[in-house]
């Protein structure tokens, strides 16, 4: 058994680097609306920071607030496309031993599979676990550092800013340094 | 922020200097109010202290302070009119009231007014007024909650709602990868078996 | 919004010990001040209560710790007793607060000019005024321990993101 997945295995990394290769930094439309929407809702938590503990005037600010978490909430989802697209590969990599495994066993006794179909199907079963799983860390990672850098600016390093300038400065920089981080290659 | 003119005992000045023969009795009265801040809706303590340095004992030793006015402040505890019957030569007594300031804002915290009978013998009662803490400032409390709350309820709610941001997707994550590193872990344990 | 008194535990004890002594009944409602935040010092007040008396004390003294205190009197059987001490010194607790009429009174300033034991005076009333203790504070900045968070956060952030980069 563990010489027919060695063979099956140099199968196919032929054939997924041409089904990578296809990958673009492109996301489809259902993707796309998890990540605005999951940037929208992290954007929009600082406000409560805000209003709360820095007790900032809310209604002369109110035009601060959509204009800071519309910009922010753009930047995030842009930082959550280019990290999701760096680690897909790298999880690609690292699954693609245990999700042939899993579909060598799913169809172990089904004669009527071709091992054909059984090396695309796990191609198609990567491809799938590694988008999710990019997307899911990419969305915490992302909210992860935004929240953080947001707390450690507007608590300590913008302490002496007046709280509207506050809120600007935080949340932009924060969601400018995320986007900056994701355009890396590591 | 606020500031009272003094907090520092103040010596006196008794009203009327008509008696000055040597038996009667003499009465210091100070006003303190012991805050670091004036919250509105918070606690104001307000001591006063009564000294004789007179060489006989004051009687019927009348305090009334109505330098709060009902409106703006509401008593927590103790009283503001009060009766001592004897203070002895040489001797002090303290009283101490708990009032809060329904508001906020600038307030001038005036003088009480003491009214004692300086000997025996006595028939017109003698007054002294307390030294004045003077002018301080309320804030209010939203001002104060603002500056010195630890904000522990905003923070927790911060944090609960920050939850689905962040450990919603790295659960996702963890679960999905979690999955994948066993089936691989027990493929390895098989073929080192065999 | 947290209420006006949040943390601060402010003691409003109410130990209403009838006593039937004399044949009056003595009641006993105290107030502390415990925000050393906003208060510099921890008064203690107590207002005394009559009722049921033919003959009210027209004095009423306390002795509290050792402590000997004139009572002011605030109107008809209505006393109250206050006394002040140093946040730092005030013990947290319930004070023994052992009221006298004139003659325990004077009985007691004699045996303590004489440097002798005053537990044979029998007070008329004795109470207990609760003292919670100051409140000086949270022990940690909720803002020092959110940037705590956020660092742990950031490191289990990184750390698996590296491992999964590596």
């Amino acid at each position: 058994m563990g010489k027919k997945d060695k063979s099956a295995e140099s199968l196919f990394t032929k054939e997924e680097e041409q089904l990578l290769s296809d990958f673009s930094r492109n996301v489809s439309t259902k993707s796309s609306a998890l990540f605005y929407g999951s940037a929208f809702m992290v954007s929009a938590l600082p406000i409560w920071l805000y209003w709360r503990i820095h007790m900032i005037e809310m209604m002369p600010a109110l035009l601060w607030f959509i204009l800071v978490t519309l910009g922010s909430t753009y930047l995030i989802a842009f930082a959550y496309k280019n990290t999701k697209f760096i680690l897909k590969h790298k999880i690609a990599i690292k699954r693609e031993e245990a999700v042939t495994r899993e579909i060598t066993r799913k169809y172990a006794d089904d004669k009527k599979i071709s091992k054909k179909e059984k090396d695309e199907k796990a191609l198609f079963q990567k491809n799938d676990v590694a988008d999710y799983e990019a997307t899911a860390f990419s969305i915490f990672y992302n909210n992860a550092l935004f929240l953080v850098i947001v707390v450690l600016l507007s608590f300590y390093l913008l302490k002496g800013f007046s709280t509207t300038a506050n809120y600007i400065f935080s949340v932009g920089i924060a969601s400018g340094l995320i986007a900056l981080f994701s355009t890396g290659t590591q | 922020m606020y500031s009272l003119k003094s907090f520092i005992i103040v010596a006196l000045v008794c009203t009327s200097l008509t008696v000055s023969s040597l038996d009667t009795a003499r009465l210091l009265v100070s006003k303190q109010v012991l805050n670091k801040l004036l919250v509105q809706d918070s606690d104001i303590l307000v001591k006063y202290t009564i000294y004789n340095v007179g060489s006989v004992p004051a009687t019927n030793v009348i305090l009334q302070d109505s330098g709060f006015p009902a409106e703006a402040f509401a008593t927590v505890k103790g009283n503001l009119n009060i009766r001592f019957n004897r203070i002895p030569s040489g001797a002090n007594v303290t009283h101490a009231v708990v009032i809060k300031p329904l508001t906020y804002g600038r307030f001038n915290f005036s003088a009480a007014v003491v009214q004692y009978k300086s000997s025996e013998n006595a028939e017109e009662p003698q007054f002294a007024i307390s030294s004045e803490p003077g002018e301080g400032y309320i804030i209010s409390y939203a001002e104060y909650d603002k500056k010195f709350s630890p904000h522990l309820l905003d923070w927790f709610a911060f944090a609960v709602m920050s939850l689905p941001a962040v450990v919603a997707p790295f659960m996702l994550w963890w679960v999905s990868k979690s999955k994948y590193e066993l089936i691989l872990k027990q493929k390895r344990e098989k073929v080192s078996k065999d | 919004m947290i209420g006006p008194c949040h943390c601060a535990v402010v003691a409003l004890s109410l130990y209403a010990m009838v006593s039937a002594a004399a044949g009056c009944k003595y009641s006993v409602d105290s107030y502390t001040t415990t925000d050393a935040m906003i208060v510099t010092e921890a008064a203690f007040i107590a207002q005394v209560s009559v009722a049921e008396c033919e003959d009210p004390p027209s004095n009423l003294y306390a002795e509290v710790e050792g402590k000997l205190v004139v009572a002011a009197n605030a109107g008809p059987n209505k006393y109250q007793v206050s006394w002040l001490d140093d946040f730092k010194k005030a013990r947290r607790g319930d004070y023994n607060v052992k009221l006298y009429d004139e003659a325990g009174y004077g009985q007691l300033r004699k045996l303590l000019r004489d440097g002798e034991s005053i537990s044979g005076v029998t007070p008329v009333h004795s109470a207990y005024v609760r003292y919670s203790g100051a409140y000086r504070g949270v022990w940690v900045n909720s803002e020092f321990l959110a940037a705590i968070v956020s660092l742990v956060v950031l490191y289990f952030a990184y750390t698996f993101k590296s491992k999964i980069v590596s």
